[in-house]
């Protein structure tokens, strides 16, 4: 089991910013999603597309959905602060932006070129020797088939009727073939001419990197905000929990205290569901439902909690709050006779 | 060669903005590192704290830490751009992007809009720039921007987002609910329009279609059925080449001026009207035209739940009216009787003489008793305009109509979705959409879970689709539906 964190001294820890929009609670900043995970054991649920694989629900990414009741424990323990962007400052001057931005995607599509041509000139590189061989190889398969068509032309030209001495026929084949030879010595020759022209084809290949122009040029879409400034800060008080919502929240404090992950548990017909390590790496163990500390429970009820939580292999725990506000723990199970 | 690359601009440039851009690329999209990692193997079902479950934990959160600190990095050609109207409750389309054609639809305001939800989702997705006043908006904006605090606002909230976000993302095509038929004559409309707007006529094409114009006139003509009366036709030259079921802001404002307190027509029903005479200009009927309008005919905005109240504005349209005057018409006349007892042609005519006059006494006397305010009928004459107005009159509409029951309370609980099948399953076109898969309710936890009653009425709204009720809790989406069944009869054989 994970050790209690005493949250309140960790106040040199940087702050978490958290925001309201439209009654949702919402976290943007990538860092503060890692910190409340692995530092305050806050899990909440990403809502947004992935970046890279937008149209899948399996992986989703920012901004960070938290419940009520996560949201004002983390006013409460953590270092942090609420801003509510519910209403965009459209008073905000924007004619600059956008000036701004035309700015730097110039001088981003001047950098990514260079980096593209370079990166270019380093595949070429590695890949020298291959090409300069597929090269040579290719000039080759041309050069022969110049060549042979050459001899088929001094054939056609030079029929076997118009020399009758074998012989003869015999040295002038032989001539050819020494003509083929000092060809193919040419070839060569042109080979490493072409080797010689390697830079010459990295230039040209460098020159093919940029012909589409600035359309080419990769941008980042941001996620956050740049006016943080212009949104007004909220309070802890600001979030208001129902009477239902204090006895979870009261549950949440006490099971979050006691050194494990709460995430909601709606799909278990709870409230919560209760990890003893974090929810990527563990099973749940509990399913907490809570119920106010008077309410009488129909044996039906007690039937379908207990069915339900054995049926997932979890135990369920019914939370309340007595009258000291203590929260206290029961659980159900089956329990037969032989 | 790399000395040169290196001796060039770059050297101009920060670092900051040269590591970015290296950043940019290496997290640029159709690299290998668009493959979702893995989960990190089975879940444990309990903490023990070994130090492979130590390593297990670190990896994870280092592959955690990937995912969500990954940019959004697309390439400038592939992006839309589309510029966000409050004032309208849409974003125009600036740019179409290369995977946004399915979103957009036609704005009667003359442009290609896109709804806050697709926006945001397209935004989200990354296949378009949502810009403000021509400012760049990031995610975080938008959601401010776009979105609204609760239902039934013509911007999204944030709930309807998450639903539809949730949907689209694995394929379907999800639009806002909205009646069929309404439906494709809106993308009617915009598929015309692309046509236009895709390819802009140039002088060529000008005369080209000026030439086949000619021709229909000719066929117009050479046919010589009908011939309009030309002196009642206005020209306005200024309406070159402009497509025929746009309305001009002008003719609006004209058609507002018209007192006519008994049409109900609204001024988007104003057409201007190809000109077939004259290959130079469109027409418009001059304000007398308006006469021609039949009174009765009502306009009434779509409006989904009250369903059954359209019905019978339908059957309206079909509906004769009766006037005061009809009672004394002569059709009301037995001429056959009259014939029979009339020995001679004038006698006949003297005969319907007597009766029309008869008959016009006694409607006269009936219409003094109806109009003087004396008697109190269960439905005056002048109320009997249309069955609508009947039901009105005699409560009936009040009693027999579930749907107008606590209108205020169930709002929340009204269909916002269509959903259609995704590419694979079945063909979809904009222009005819058809029936849809299945439609969606929206809810939350803080709106009350939907009475049977309501569950009925957006049965009757449904129009036989299947609808699913989408719960958002914080951000997960659950879908449920409440299905009639029938329990099954064990036949008992032998």
């Amino acid at each position: 089991m994970l050790n209690e964190d005493n949250m309140e001294t960790n106040q040199d820890v940087s702050e978490v910013t958290i925001y309201n929009c439209h009654g949702k609670i919402l976290v943007w900043s990538s860092e503060d999603v890692q910190l409340l995970r692995e530092k305050y054991r806050i899990v909440g649920s990403l809502s947004g597309c992935f970046p890279r694989k937008s149209r899948q629900n399996s992986q989703l990414g920012i901004p960070l959905n938290l419940s009520k009741i996560e949201a004002k424990f983390i006013l409460n323990f953590v270092n942090s602060k609420m801003l509510d962007q519910s209403n965009f400052p459209t008073d905000v001057d924007l004619s600059g932006y956008k000036e701004k931005i035309k700015d730097e995607r110039l001088k981003q599509y001047e950098i990514q070129k260079r980096l593209k041509q370079e990166q270019k000139l380093i595949d070429l590189d590695m890949m020298a020797t291959d090409i300069k061989r597929g090269k040579q190889l290719k000039l080759e398969k041309q050069e022969k088939k110049n060549n042979l068509t050459k001899i088929d032309s001094i054939e056609t030209s030079q029929p076997m009727a118009t020399c009758p001495n074998p012989n003869i026929a015999r040295v002038e084949c032989k001539n050819t073939a020494d003509s083929v030879c000092s060809m193919d010595m040419s070839s060569t020759a042109k080979a490493q001419h072409t080797v010689v022209d390697f830079e010459q084809f990295k230039l040209s290949e460098i020159e093919k990197v940029e012909r589409y122009g600035t359309e080419q040029t990769w941008v980042r879409l941001p996620e956050k905000s740049q006016f943080d400034f212009r949104y007004p800060l909220l309070s802890s008080s600001d979030i208001e929990l129902s009477a239902d919502e204090n006895i979870q929240y009261e549950v949440f404090r006490d099971l979050h205290h006691q050194g494990y992950f709460l995430t909601d548990g709606m799909k278990f017909g709870g409230h919560f569901l209760v990890y003893p390590g974090d929810p990527g790496l563990y099973h749940s163990t509990y399913i907490a439902y809570c119920v106010p500390f008077q309410k009488n429970l129909s044996l039906t009820d007690y039937s379908a909690l207990g069915r339900l939580a054995t049926s997932v292999k979890k135990t369920l725990l019914l939370c309340s709050l007595d009258e000291n506000n203590d929260v206290i723990y029961s659980s159900i199970a089956w329990s037969g006779l032989a | 060669m790399k000395k040169a690359l290196d001796e060039s601009s770059l050297v101009l440039h920060d670092d900051e903005d040269i590591e970015f851009a290296q950043k940019l690329l290496d997290q640029r999209s159709g690299t290998n590192a668009n493959e979702l990692p893995s989960k990190g193997g089975a879940k444990l079902n309990y903490f023990r704290g070994t130090p492979e479950e130590e390593y297990r934990l670190e990896a994870y959160y280092q592959s955690q830490c990937k995912l969500t600190s990954a940019w959004k990095v697309r390439k400038l050609a592939n992006l839309g751009q589309a510029e966000w109207r409050p004032e309208l409750y849409v974003a125009e389309v600036i740019k179409q992007g290369k995977f946004m054609q399915t979103k957009c639809h036609y704005h009667h305001k003359g442009f290609f809009a896109l709804y806050p939800e697709e926006a945001l989702f397209l935004l989200d997705v990354g296949e378009i720039e949502l810009t403000y006043k021509g400012a760049m908006l990031s995610m975080q904006d938008a959601y401010s921007l776009l979105l609204a605090d609760s239902y039934g606002s013509n911007l999204c909230s944030i709930d309807e987002y998450l639903v539809y976000a949730h949907l689209s993302r694995i394929g379907y095509r999800v639009q806002r609910f909205s009646a069929d038929t309404t439906r494709s004559l809106e993308t009617n409309k915009s598929t015309n329009d692309t046509i236009v707007a895709k390819h802009e006529m140039s002088e060529d094409e000008c005369t080209l279609s000026e030439e086949k114009e000619v021709k229909r006139i000719k066929l117009f003509s050479s046919g010589g059925s009908s011939q309009l009366s030309l002196s009642q036709i206005d020209y306005q030259p200024k309406l070159l080449h402009r497509e025929w079921w746009i309305t001009s802001a002008e003719d609006k404002d004209l058609l507002n001026h018209i007192s006519f307190p008994e049409c109900h027509h609204t001024p988007n029903q104003l057409a201007t009207f190809p000109n077939f005479y004259d290959r130079k200009s469109n027409i418009v009927l001059k304000q007398q035209s308006m006469l021609f309008i039949p009174r009765q005919t009502t306009s009434y905005d779509c409006e989904v739940p009250r369903i059954w109240q359209e019905r019978i504005h339908r059957e309206d349209s079909h509906v004769k009216t009766t006037s005061r005057d009809d009672y004394s018409h002569p059709r009301s006349i037995d001429y056959q009787k009259l014939c029979r007892t009339a020995g001679n042609w004038g006698h006949f005519k003297r005969l319907v003489n007597e009766e029309l006059i008869v008959k016009s006494n006694e409607m006269k006397w009936l219409h003094e008793i109806m109009w003087s305010g004396l008697e109190k009928p269960l439905l005056h004459c002048t109320d009997a305009l249309n069955t609508q107005a009947i039901l009105d009159k005699l409560n009936v509409c009040e009693a027999t109509s579930t749907l107008k029951h606590d209108r205020t309370n169930s709002f929340v609980h009204t269909i916002r979705f269509n959903v259609y099948q995704t590419e694979n399953m079945k063909a979809f076109r904009k222009t005819q959409p058809g029936k849809p898969f299945l439609r969606v309710v929206v809810t939350n936890p803080s709106v009350p879970i939907p009475t049977l009653n309501d569950i009925t009425e957006i049965g009757v709204q449904s129009d036989g689709v299947p609808v699913k009720i989408a719960f958002v809790d914080s951000s997960k989406v659950l879908f449920f539906a409440f299905d009639s069944i029938q329990i099954p009869t064990d036949i008992v054989l032998g």
